[in-house]
């Protein structure tokens, strides 16, 4: 087995099964006029919904505002909720679709072609780009995260992508979702769940790879 | 084409675990036999990594208080009646005795003047958006500001969008002011002012500028209140609209500066003008919000400016 094969990324930061067991307790207690339940699922989501949201729509005063709308909504539509999926997935499909529609009608992002992505950097961010890609050894994620310059190409390349391609990976890789929690949340298919992550890497693959060019 | 686009799904499903034990096989075989594919699978595997290190960013301080705001808005909204129970009878009547009494002495004072209108603005002395002209109807600008600005910024999203009026609207979104541009009727009018009178008390100050339809002149009037912009737009025709603007403008002038407010707020025990001694409450909130303005012409054109 080739190191890349080896290499051995953790992406399940969510304890699923305890987060679902005890927001259905919050639930019902708000449900039945307990508003602090509310308040403790506000606090226990706000930090990831709003980076979430951050990533896919990059505005930080927006994306304050779309999470303060994201709870206001899901209150609002408490009695809506089934239990059929979790509360989790639940809050950020909210979350996501509000975020979808504001980019929507914002248009704020706008795909930029490849060619263009060149000359964007400067020489130390091409530099510490081209070591990270052609570095055979498995990347640690807490060192990368320490190195600015690579989190900034990072965030740069993610901007890129297209809304629904954007929201796939961030949901993916930043929050640390299954494909089926994605199909939950965005309300596709599994299998449109595989497809559009592929393209969204190989997109995210191509960005990066130009900026050397 | 298709068959690259399968590996590369193989492939992206092998970094994220999420491929059977029969699939995992097959890639395992396919590295082990292809290094471009066993190449692909390392760089999908960075790309993957790379976006698994972005710094997670934390949520401002505020969105659960903003969050309360927004809920206490919108429940004051759903039972218009629990603010009067609210108040007790004693405050009423001392206030009713206020009002009786400053009423009288605005018509005193509204007898004696000439109406000679209130100096109006220049075209736009405070350079705060657009601002364009009908040639017949209501055709307004209300400047608000606020400290509050999420939580009210929010509340009158939601209430545009709850109005029905995201067909006709514009927006400009500027990191310290948010500027919404609506046509409706008046019936939608007056159900959106019903809804924004639930925030009124969160403004820091609310100013209506009305074009009067020569060129450059506006009426400006100074802490406006929801009811007064309602009477304003809902008059039969473009003259008599402005000329009730012109009226509310010295009114509110006058208002500011006759003495008694002190006394008034602290009977509230908050700061208000004599206008607003009672919370206004317009009879149109009985009307059905929703598509209420679809079967009327959209004669009322305003700007909604929030500054923070």
């Amino acid at each position: 087995m080739t190191e890349a094969a080896d290499l051995n990324i953790s992406n399940d930061r969510i304890p699923d099964r305890k987060i679902g067991i005890e927001d259905a307790g919050l639930v019902d207690q708000f449900r039945r006029g307990d508003s602090q339940a509310m308040e403790r699922l506000v606090l226990k989501y706000q930090n990831r919904i709003y980076n979430v949201i951050l990533k896919i729509c990059t505005d930080p005063d927006d994306a304050a505002e779309l999470t303060q709308e994201t709870f206001v909504k899901v209150i609002e539509n408490i009695h809506k909720f089934e239990g059929r999926s979790k509360f989790y997935t639940w809050v950020f499909r909210v979350a996501v679709n509000l975020t979808l529609n504001y980019c929507q009608r914002n248009a704020k992002l706008t795909l930029s072609s490849l060619d263009a992505e060149r000359s964007k950097y400067d020489s130390r961010e091409t530099q510490v780009l081209k070591e990270f890609l052609s570095d055979e050894h498995s990347p640690d994620p807490e060192t990368l995260a320490q190195n600015k310059e690579l989190c900034a190409l990072a965030v740069q390349a993610l901007t890129k992508l297209d809304d629904a391609q954007r929201a796939v990976v961030v949901l993916r890789d930043i929050e640390g979702m299954n494909y089926a929690q994605i199909a939950d949340v965005l309300d596709i298919e599994l299998g449109t769940v595989r497809s559009r992550l592929s393209r969204a890497r190989g997109r995210l693959r191509k960005i990066l790879e130009a900026s050397l060019l | 084409m298709k068959e690259e686009m399968s590996i590369d799904e193989l492939l992206n499903g092998f970094v994220d675990g999420e491929l059977t034990t029969r699939e995992e096989t097959e890639v395992r075989r396919l590295i082990e036999n292809d290094p471009q594919i066993a190449r692909r699978l390392q760089q999908l595997q960075k790309c993957k990594v790379l976006m698994n290190s972005l710094p997670a960013s934390k949520a401002p301080a505020g969105i659960l208080d903003g969050v309360r705001a927004s809920m206490r808005a919108g429940t004051q909204q759903e039972m218009p009646q629990t603010y009067h129970k609210l108040t007790t009878s004693t405050k009423l009547f001392s206030r009713r005795l206020v009002s009786v009494a400053a009423m009288i002495g605005f018509v005193a004072v509204l007898t004696t003047v000439v109406i000679t209108l209130s100096p109006t603005e220049g075209p736009d002395s405070t350079n705060s958006g657009p601002f364009v002209a009908s040639a017949s109807g209501f055709n307004g600008k209300l400047e608000m500001k606020t400290a509050d600005f999420i939580a009210v910024d929010s509340f009158l999203k939601r209430t545009i969008e709850d109005n029905g009026f995201t067909d006709s609207l514009s927006e400009i979104r500027e990191t310290n002011r948010h500027v919404y541009t609506i046509r409706c009727g008046k019936k939608g009018l007056d159900s959106l002012l019903a809804d924004l009178d639930n925030i009124w008390d969160k403004l820091d100050s609310a100013k209506l500028l009305v074009e009067t339809g020569e060129f450059g002149e506006q009426v400006a009037i100074n802490e406006v209140t929801t009811e007064q912009i309602s009477k304003i737009a809902g008059q039969q025709s473009f003259d008599k609209s402005i000329e009730v603007a012109k009226d509310f403008a010295v009114l509110n002038n006058v208002n500011g500066q006759l003495p008694g407010r002190e006394i008034l707020s602290s009977i509230d025990n908050k700061t208000g003008g004599l206008l607003k001694i009672d919370k206004p409450f317009l009879t149109s909130k009985i009307i059905e919000k929703r598509d209420v303005q679809d079967d009327e012409e959209k004669t009322v054109h305003l700007t909604i400016i929030i500054n923070r």
